[in-house]
């Protein structure tokens, strides 16, 4: 809801500047940038038939790397399994679902039967290694811009072989918004010339939103 | 493509260039503050000798490779270990181009540290090549953007986050402000400068919308060690004292297929790099799928770099 | 030994002797020189860091100097068109005097954007046709096309009229004319390419405004005249020239009428930048009114514009005007005022605030002063020696028969 909120925010926050689409560009321009926003305009609103084909980047690093328990370690295949939603209170109590706001639980993304592996968008079984197909089932247009780059993180290469980042390597599963954190340091202004003023006027209509009154 | 143009006459530039250095050749020793007997490394940062060396553009590929490697013994003698100078040409069919996410750039500030370390940036003072700027979540305006922003936590509530560099302007108002072609856009679009014709004027940078521009107020200085040995002639090479520079999309990276240090950088992956020319890559599939802007597009600067949200 | 040699000898010997008072003028001037460079010296070893200059603010002190010096030597031209095209017989008596102030301008200019220059020891990749000039396209390069050219034409004309005055002889009219009227366009040229200099910056919209030209050719036109009266009256006062009234009467009336269109554009400007500020008017409303804490500029441009009002109010009594004190002050006014409006006035607020909005104030150092008073003094030296021929050849003290 809150992200929502944010992006609609962002958007009406770029309305303000007069976002320009691709499509809007000028066309009679001769610059090859303006070419490019030419043919963009012609391409667009079709979504492209593919995205390209990638591999995953190994995660040796980033989020939860390396804390992968098969859960065929305790869930044997043919177990019957309870599907009813409930709050998991033996095992598993370690496990804090903050994902989805309640609204999902553990058999929306783990397969049922094949413990070993999450459920893809059609009901089929999808490996770990490929999270991205499991998180599309609800976030497809995120999986889309995944798929095509640009969503996530291309490594290494801008040509070529493409590899991404997996979606665990930024996101945890149960808890996937990504934990804010102290900024690296900042611009180091020269010691020996004025220091640079800060002159921020907040407009009356500024005041008025802030104030909540007028 | 860059193929290299021979010289037009280079007998007739050289006649010219021994006469009216002649005259000045005192003066100019002066004002290096080095001897006349001093012998000519024409592309070393010194100035007076480089006069006579062609301009970059019109070198042969003789004289190139012969002062990229007087460069890399110059360079490996002074930081104590081997560097590479290399001139990677752009490559063929391919226009460089860059996106930024708003909704997923926190303001970490990692890509700024990453292009410092990667490009060799002067640490005194440190230079860097990026800005973030913390604005208004509301607004998009520059005027009262905080620079130093510095929080616990970031991002901090009701602030959004703009990245600035350079953005390789198609029509760039900076190399027509250069009075001597010691800037220009080089055929992939990327904005290069020659640190060792350029004599420091600082037109290009009064020049600049974005604020992009360097100057190198004392010689820069990387600590012993420091330095990333893999270099580019018109990009993160040692730099002299006096010049200006730039972001150069990590040319000597990108020009060998990959990525900018500052996209390699970013936790959250707001950065999105490519070839423009290219209808599969990441970056035409921003442009025709997001909303997008570019800064001060009312100038006609036609920057190659986009802000986009989903 | 030819004439031309004796000529230049005999000038020469004029331009180093004199007496102790003359001795004493050129060893203060020359001093002068000599801690300017001490301090130039010490910013070719440590770089530009020693001045005031930084990422934010990337000209100085050194562009507002060249800035109102390119101006100083194109009004030379106010004195050209009334000697030379309407042949006033009172004003040829000084023209060469207006010319050697427009060869100490121009070549001061020259100097104030090479100590300005990161690697001065690169400086003749910035010559014409020797290297690799972006011509047509940066309008530095043309700043460097156009002041050299306005220097050698102002020191061919005058050198070729003191010659032939040396013999006795006059230069025919018309075969001057075509030659003046080049030194009037170029004069002309000189300054609105200067301006163009900063006009052409669409990244400063402080100063990417039409007016802009105008305004320096206004200004230009009040400070220079003003500076030569002030100039022709301390040669009345110490040499045989004789600064005669009508000479007086005109450069004080182009000072006053040059410096109100001047203060008419101004206003006009101030009116367009802070009627409805926007966000392109902050430089405008650093200067005039200072950004919160950030207002150094305010107190100098205020006084600026006390200044000209000052001048135009003394010049217009016809009174004041006739009197010398008061005359001598509003000349005084004319040029302190015009040199920070359209020196500090106007480089140093295009960079507050920064494309990015960054506010970093200027404030230049000790070293940056000091080159800038050492090169003033070479500029007076280069005047001084110059207007000694002048004025000896002119006064018939000197010649090939005196």
């Amino acid at each position: 809801m809150a992200r929502g909120a944010e992006i609609v925010a962002v958007v009406l926050l770029l309305g303000a500047c007069e976002p320009t689409r691709p499509a809007e560009l000028p066309k009679q321009a001769t610059g090859d940038v303006r070419r490019i926003s030419t043919v963009a305009s012609t391409a667009a609103p079709a979504p492209p038939p593919r995205a390209p084909d990638f591999t995953l980047a190994p995660r040796d690093a980033g989020v939860g790397a390396g804390e992968y328990h098969p859960c065929t370690e305790c869930h044997e295949a043919g177990d019957e399994v309870d599907r009813r939603p409930r709050v998991l209170e033996d095992d598993h109590d370690d496990l804090k679902l903050v994902h989805g706001t309640g609204k999902i639980w553990c058999l929306d993304c783990h397969h049922p039967e094949e413990r070993d592996a999450l459920l893809g968008a059609r009901g089929e079984a999808v490996p770990f290694a490929q999270p991205h197909r499991a998180c599309g089932r609800c976030h497809a247009g995120v999986a889309r811009d995944f798929a095509f780059g640009v969503h996530g993180r291309r490594e290494g290469n801008w040509r070529g072989e493409r590899v991404l980042l997996s979606c665990l390597a930024c996101h945890r599963a149960h808890d996937p918004a990504i934990a804010p954190r102290r900024p690296a340091s900042g611009p180091t202004p020269r010691a020996d010339l004025p220091q640079p003023v800060h002159h921020h006027e907040p407009t009356r209509l500024h005041r008025a939103i802030e104030g909540g009154e007028r | 493509m860059s193929a290299r143009r021979e010289p037009p006459c280079p007998s007739r530039r050289v006649a010219l260039k021994v006469l009216g250095a002649g005259a000045a050749t005192a003066a100019g020793s002066l004002l290096a503050g080095r001897s006349l007997a001093e012998p000519a490394e024409p592309t070393e940062s010194a100035g007076f000798w480089s006069f006579f060396r062609t301009h970059y553009k019109e070198m042969t590929r003789g004289e190139v490779d012969a002062m990229l490697a007087r460069l890399e013994r110059k360079y490996s003698r002074r930081h104590k270990q081997p560097v590479k100078v290399v001139n990677t040409p752009a490559p063929d069919g391919v226009l460089f181009g860059f996106a930024l996410s708003l909704e997923r750039c926190k303001g970490y500030r990692d890509c700024v540290h990453a292009c410092v370390k990667e490009n060799n940036l002067g640490r005194n003072p440190e230079m860097q090549y990026i800005r973030v700027l913390e604005i208004d979540r509301g607004e998009v305006k520059l005027a009262g953007a905080v620079h130093e922003y510095d929080h616990p936590t970031v991002p901090a509530e009701g602030k959004a986050y703009l990245p600035v560099q350079c953005f390789q302007c198609d029509d760039p108002p900076c190399v027509d402000a250069c009075p001597i072609d010691a800037t220009w856009m080089e055929p992939d679009g990327i904005v290069v400068v020659d640190y060792d014709h350029c004599i420091g004027c600082r037109y290009c940078m009064t020049a600049c919308p974005y604020w992009a521009r360097r100057f190198n107020w004392t010689t820069p200085s990387v600590p012993v060690g420091e330095l990333n040995p893999d270099t580019h002639y018109l990009g993160n090479r040692p730099r002299p004292g006096g010049v200006v520079e730039k972001c150069s999309y990590c040319i000597q990276r990108t020009r060998q297929g990959r990525q900018p240090a500052c996209q390699e950088a970013c936790p959250t992956g707001a950065r999105v790099f490519g070839n423009l020319l290219d209808p599969d890559s990441e970056i035409r599939y921003v442009l025709e799928h997001k909303t997008v802007f570019r800064l001060k597009e009312e100038l006609s600067t036609e920057p190659k770099f986009w802000y986009f949200t989903d | 030994m030819t004439i031309l040699m004796r000529f230049a000898l005999d000038s020469l010997r004029v331009m180093l002797r004199g007496g102790p008072r003359y001795y004493a003028l050129l060893a203060v001037l020359v001093l002068g020189v000599l801690v300017g460079l001490a301090a130039y010296v010490q910013q070719l070893q440590h770089g530009l860091i020693v001045t005031g200059m930084g990422d934010q603010v990337t000209w100085g002190v050194y562009i507002a100097n060249f800035t109102f010096l390119v101006g100083v030597a194109a009004a030379a031209v106010m004195v050209v068109i009334p000697a030379y095209v309407f042949g006033d017989a009172e004003m040829k008596r000084v023209v060469l005097i207006a010319e050697a102030m427009a060869v100490a301008a121009c070549a001061l200019a020259l100097l104030f954007v090479i100590v300005d220059l990161g690697r001065p020891d690169r400086m003749l990749n910035i010559v014409p046709l020797l290297s690799h000039v972006n011509f047509p396209r940066s309008l530095l390069a043309w700043d460097v096309v156009v002041i050299p050219g306005y220097l050698v034409i102002n020191l061919v004309i005058p050198a070729a009229v003191l010659f032939a005055n040396y013999r006795g002889r006059t230069l025919s009219h018309r075969r001057m004319m075509p030659v003046i009227l080049l030194a009037i366009l170029w004069a002309i040229a000189l300054h609105v390419v200067t301006a163009f200099l900063y006009v052409a910056d669409v990244a400063k919209p402080f100063w990417h405004s039409p007016l802009l030209g105008p305004r320096f050719l206004a200004s230009a036109f009040a400070s220079g005249p003003a500076l030569l009266l002030g100039v022709l009256h301390v040669l009345d006062a110490v040499t045989s020239l004789r600064l005669s009234d009508g000479v007086r009467r005109l450069l004080a009336n182009i000072t006053a009428i040059a410096l109100q269109i001047n203060l008419v554009m101004l206003a006009a400007e101030i009116f367009t930048e802070l009627y409805r500020p926007t966000e392109h008017s902050l430089s405008a409303r650093y200067l005039f009114l200072g950004l919160g804490e950030a207002d150094g500029l305010v107190i100098w441009i205020r006084a600026a514009i006390a200044m000209e009002v000052t001048a135009v109010a003394i010049l217009m009594v016809p009174r004041l005007q006739r009197a010398t004190a008061p005359l001598l002050c509003a000349c005084a006014l004319t040029v302190f005022g015009v040199w920070i409006e359209k020196g500090m006035g106007l480089v140093v607020p295009g960079f507050i605030p920064t494309p990015l909005g960054e506010v970093v104030e200027y404030v230049p150092t000790m070293v940056e002063t000091l080159v800038s008073l050492g090169l003033w003094c070479l500029g007076t030296l280069i005047f001084v020696l110059l207007a000694r021929p002048i004025i000896a050849i002119n006064e018939g003290v000197l010649g090939e028969n005196p």
